[in-house]
């Protein structure tokens, strides 16, 4: 599985079955496109951050509101 | 000697605050404040009554439902956040209203991880033979804390308490396991700042409204939902044994979302935990007494059952304790 896809996974299980896969395109705000809320977005990167072992800075979770975002927070601590 | 939990008790105060009530007051819908917490209402105590008045009546219901006289008490252990004073301790309190003769009382201050660090002190006097029975009780009247202009405390915080009474039971029953741990550095995620030695109540702390809680929602979501998941597991390893081998999951009821965020972390169903905040909100030291007998109740519990508490809160602090249903001696 790809980075990608394994985080379009994650946001499918945080969105308890409101966020379907051809919902998350690169560029879906995740909260005002599909819907997370900001527990929601919590939760998201508590499981992004288990997923790849990382442990993000506040700045840079907060920063990633979309899939596109949060893969180029995932390159930078992964490629570090 | 195993030690566990002999009979429970609660005491929820009649008077609550609404959601209905809340969405007036600060221009959102209700169905909104109900998502984001999983709470309907929270329970507000009268204004004459205190944390030992809740405490004493739960607990006399647990005396109750244990067959425990006052004088077969040996310790009595209020956990709570919110005494009646600073000085003497609420235990004393409760002592008094319930007629227990001579017994040791403390209070204990673990924040709404206080019932496990409660349970596990408990039932360690019981087992090396210190007390015959413990009287154990979380109460608190958090609605005196809670700054009435801050929305996120008010949709989570409630008044209430539950007791149990710790005492022998067969051998393989009780208390399996237990694991305890706090990280000061994240100390002021939840704090009342003011009333205490290194900021004495004053003119600005009144203004400043420092004799409140405050609290850091998004950093207490992510450590809770952490450390729910986490310190279940590592109990549960403890005790030798596995996630299937557990009957029920009794978390801290803080907020439904972080409880369904475990439970998905864990890849378990959400129908292994309770969920028992709707109507009385987070009551912190009581929510997991409060949870456990409203289980006990409603039938969901049996004896031999594997029982997993986990309080987490404030300091930061959690615990879990595993422990097998019934069979009293």
């Amino acid at each position: 599985m790809t980075r990608e896809e394994k985080v379009k996974q994650l946001i499918i299980k945080v969105g308890e079955g409101k966020i379907t896969e051809d919902m998350i395109t690169l560029d879906a705000d995740l909260n005002k496109d599909l819907g997370l809320d900001s527990l929601a977005m919590v939760e998201l990167l508590v499981m992004t951050e288990d997923a790849f072992g990382i442990q993000a800075s506040k700045d840079d979770a907060q920063a990633a509101g979309t899939l596109r975002l949060t893969l180029a927070y995932l390159d930078k601590y992964l490629e570090a | 000697m195993q030690a566990g939990i002999l009979g429970t008790g609660i005491h929820l105060p009649e008077g609550a605050l609404t959601n209905e009530e809340l969405a007036e007051r600060f221009g959102l819908p209700p169905d909104e404040l109900f998502a984001l917490s999983g709470i309907r209402r929270r329970r507000v105590a009268a204004p004459e009554q205190a944390c030992s008045d809740l405490a004493i009546a739960a607990a006399r219901q647990a005396m109750e439902n244990a067959g425990a006289a006052p004088e077969e008490i040996g310790m009595v252990i209020v956990a709570t956040n919110t005494g009646d004073h600073p000085t003497p301790s609420t235990a004393v309190l409760v002592q008094k209203g319930l007629g227990i003769p001579t017994a040791g009382c403390f209070d204990l201050k673990a924040n709404c991880a206080g019932f496990v660090y409660g349970l596990m002190v408990g039932c360690s006097l019981v087992s090396t033979g210190l007390a015959s029975k413990v009287l154990l009780v979380g109460s608190e009247v958090l609605s005196r804390f809670i700054n009435p202009t801050d929305l996120d405390s008010l949709l989570l915080f409630g008044d209430g308490a539950g007791a149990v009474v710790l005492g022998p039971v067969a051998e393989g029953y009780g208390l399996l396991a237990s694991e305890v741990g706090s990280n000061g550095e994240d100390y002021d995620a939840l704090i009342v700042e003011a009333g205490g030695s290194r900021l004495p109540f004053s003119r600005q702390t009144l203004e400043g409204k420092q004799e409140f809680v405050r609290m850091d929602g998004g950093r207490i979501f992510m450590f809770a939902m952490r450390t729910l998941g986490d310190s279940a597991l590592r109990v549960i390893r403890k005790a030798g044994l596995g996630v299937e081998d557990v009957d029920l999951f009794i978390p801290h009821q803080a907020n439904r979302r972080i409880i369904a965020a475990a439970a998905r972390r864990l890849e378990l169903p959400l129908d292994r935990f309770v969920i028992a905040m709707e109507d009385c909100g987070n009551t912190s030291a009581a929510a997991l007494p409060v949870a456990l007998h409203q289980s006990v109740v409603q039938g969901r519990i049996k004896t031999g059952d594997r029982l997993v508490m986990t309080g987490f809160g404030a300091g930061v602090s959690w615990g879990s304790i595993l422990l097998r249903w019934g069979s009293a001696t």
